[in-house]
């Protein structure tokens, strides 16, 4: 069959029940050419190195029922964190291991929030995807874990995955994605719905093999009076990029998307954002922050969206990458757009080496330059870290540092 | 005899395509306090810059030595862990980066253990009167200009350097931080020896310093030597009487142009 402009062997999943939905994005899909650097949205990258035809889509292999299964964790898959209510495994895109409860509710289920047809990506993991998994938290407090192990070798695997924040409740989603053989594809998609007068911590860490590809999407809708705070670590994948579409559709909404990244060898790094004031009286703070090392590439672009009538909405936008090997690069492209007058908006980027006055002060301390390096480029990350909600962020910014250069 | 303290030599200076410190000869001792004073552009900055060994300067002659050890082949840490400290006029901030942090770094190069180094900040601190907390923040951010400056000689008191460089660190003080760091500075060379190089515009913090001799520098050449009556003095007249007597020999005056 075609997808994405391939001539792929693939079967569709459950065909006899794939409903109206997901047989029209199958058409669409069929005629839909392959992401190419062309659109703004992939020209920073290697997208037209890249292609379908390679992949076999991984077997589902998930549990019929949510519970029990195969919950054996590693230990970087735990991040030394405990008191979970409920712990999620997903193995290749198929629930593999549910523990816990308490309230916790995980079915099957074909809703969540879409991208519309231009993310072609995103509308293969709608279609192929061989469960789509609705996790429900109950109301008052809940902590969540979930882990996304990515695909086998020569495999696609297409997790599917939303998450719903009931009303007057606060959560804590921590999500681990890791695993992935060589030459294998993720597309991972996660949904998150707070609901109104809520609040959820989300972490998502991504430690895949650098020998595997990854393109995820996430996106969240904010309801009134709720508050959203993201904290994406990005260290793995060979081609690793994530897309976010952050819609804070209720008043008083708001949004802080945090990330750290850090590449090395010939890693490519790759975030598209959105941020969408679709009510009045929105927030959003975004701040991304990384390090770039040995010859890879960090793409940073992202767009401020104040819709007509989101009077008062308040956006802020910040990418700061350090560079720190001659061979290695960062693009950083903000964007706005802006439809009403009543708003506050800025954003700033930056890409360079760490700074020489900086270097400066450290050796009229009897710093040695290497060393000196590394105290400031550990302190760039600090700050963010310590504004994330799991402590383990950063020993495991640390690592990658440590490994990395 | 190799002599104590920082000794230059007849050093020239600049950066490339132009000298700015031409022909300097002066001496720090141990537990001396020498002031340098001077106009915008007499080359005060580049002094500090050039005994620091900062890469965008380079010395074309002349030797700046250390307690008998040569400074001018020695990169800038090097000259730090050889015993030279600078405070400079707007201490750089390091986000995300902790006193106690960037203190065990710099006396672990130092080959100095570093055991009780938060209680020696502490006891530091105190003694300049910063406000507490001083270890929760990051170097220099979100510091007021006395504060820095305080935060400064806490480092001073710690690391106790053969010779330090305090090179304008009035501006932007109050009258109670400029004491506080005066005092602290006069503390810190009674109890180690160390020499100090104070570089100014002002004779008011000289007045909380005292220094024992007082250099003009102007042109990049040391143009007159005295004591504090010198620094009030000059405070009060200004530089002109060292300005170069032959007007036709000063960049940019009309007489420049006539000759084109």
């Amino acid at each position: 069959m075609m997808v994405l402009g391939s001539d792929v062997d693939w079967h569709l999943p459950q065909s006899e029940d794939l409903g109206a939905d997901r047989r029209a994005a199958f058409e669409i899909l069929a005629k839909m050419a392959a992401p190419s650097a062309v659109e703004e949205d992939w020209r920073y990258g290697p997208i037209d190195d890249f292609s379908l035809d390679s992949f076999g889509l991984a077997k589902p292999a998930g549990l019929a029922e949510f519970s029990g299964g195969r919950l054996e964790l590693k230990p970087e898959e735990t991040l030394g964190l405990s008191a979970f209510d409920a712990v999620v495994v997903l193995e290749s895109g198929s629930v593999v291991g549910v523990s816990g409860g308490s309230g916790v509710q995980i079915d099957q289920g074909w809703g969540g929030i879409r991208r519309g047809a231009n993310e072609g990506f995103e509308l293969l993991n709608f279609v192929f995807s061989p469960q789509s998994i609705l996790i429900s938290l109950p109301k008052g407090s809940s902590r969540l874990l979930l882990v996304n192990r990515a695909a086998g070798s020569g495999e696609l695997a297409l997790p599917r995955v939303t998450v719903r924040v009931a009303d007057g409740s606060t959560a804590d989603v921590v999500e681990v994605r890791s695993g992935g053989d060589s030459g294998s594809l993720t597309i991972p998609v996660m949904n998150l719905e707070v609901g109104s007068n809520s609040k959820l911590n989300y972490t998502s860490i991504q430690t895949i093999s650098v020998e595997s590809d990854e393109f995820a999407y996430l996106g969240a809708q904010v309801g009134r009076d709720s508050e959203l705070n993201c904290f994406h670590l990005a260290l793995g994948g060979n081609y690793a990029r994530l897309r976010t579409d952050c819609d804070l559709v209720g008043e008083n909404s708001t949004a802080r998307l945090l990330a750290g990244y850090i590449g090395g060898g010939n890693q490519v790094l790759e975030f598209r954002t959105f941020q969408n004031h679709l009510a009045r009286h929105t927030k959003s703070e975004l701040l991304y922050k990384g390090a770039l090392a040995d010859a890879s590439h960090s793409i940073y672009s992202g767009t401020i969206h104040i819709a007509k009538g989101a009077i008062g909405s308040d956006a802020f936008q910040t990418n700061r990458n350090l560079v720190l090997d001659e061979a290695a690069h960062a693009d950083s492209v903000p964007n706005l757009d802006i439809h009403e007058n009543d708003v506050k908006c800025s954003h700033a980027s930056a890409v360079g080496p760490v700074e020489e006055d900086q270097l400066y002060y450290l050796a009229c301390r009897g710093i040695p330059p290497e060393r000196a390096e590394r105290i400031l480029v550990r302190g760039f990350f600090k700050e963010l870290a310590a504004r994330g909600s799991v402590d383990s962020v950063e020993t495991l910014i640390y690592g990658a540092l440590e490994e990395k250069w | 005899m190799i002599s104590k303290g920082l000794a230059i030599q007849d050093l020239r200076a600049g950066v490339p395509g132009r000298e700015i410190l031409k022909g300097i000869t002066l001496s720090v001792e141990p537990g001396e306090v020498v002031a340098v004073m001077g106009p915008n552009g007499s080359g005060k900055s580049t002094l500090s810059n050039v005994i620091m060994g900062r890469a965008a300067y380079t010395v074309t002659s002349g030797s700046i030595k250390l307690d008998g050890v040569e400074l001018t082949e020695l990169q800038t840490h090097e000259r730090a862990k050889a015993g030279v400290f600078l405070i400079s006029q707007y201490p750089e901030e390091l986000p995300g980066v902790t006193i106690d942090e960037l203190l065990e770094a710099a006396l672990v190069s130092d080959g100095v253990r570093t055991g009780g180094l938060g209680a020696m900040i502490e006891d530091q601190a105190s003694k300049v009167g910063f406000p507490e907390r001083l270890r929760d923040r990051f170097v220099n951010v979100d510091l007021s200009g006395g504060e820095k400056k305080r935060a400064e000689v806490v480092q001073m008191g710690i690391l106790n350097p053969r010779f330090a460089v305090l090179d304008e660190i009035d501006s932007g003080l109050d009258i109670d931080a400029l004491r506080a760091v005066a005092k602290r500075v006069r503390e810190i060379v009674a109890d180690s020896g160390t020499g100090v190089l104070v570089i100014t515009h002002y004779a008011r913090l000289l007045r909380e310093l005292e220094p024992d001799r007082v250099l003009v520098l102007q042109d990049g050449q040391i143009k007159d030597e005295g004591d504090l009556e010198l620094a009030v003095n000059l405070e009060r007249t200004g530089y002109a009487e060292y300005l170069d007597s032959d007007p036709s020999s000063k960049s940019g005056s009309l007489e420049d142009l006539f000759r084109l």
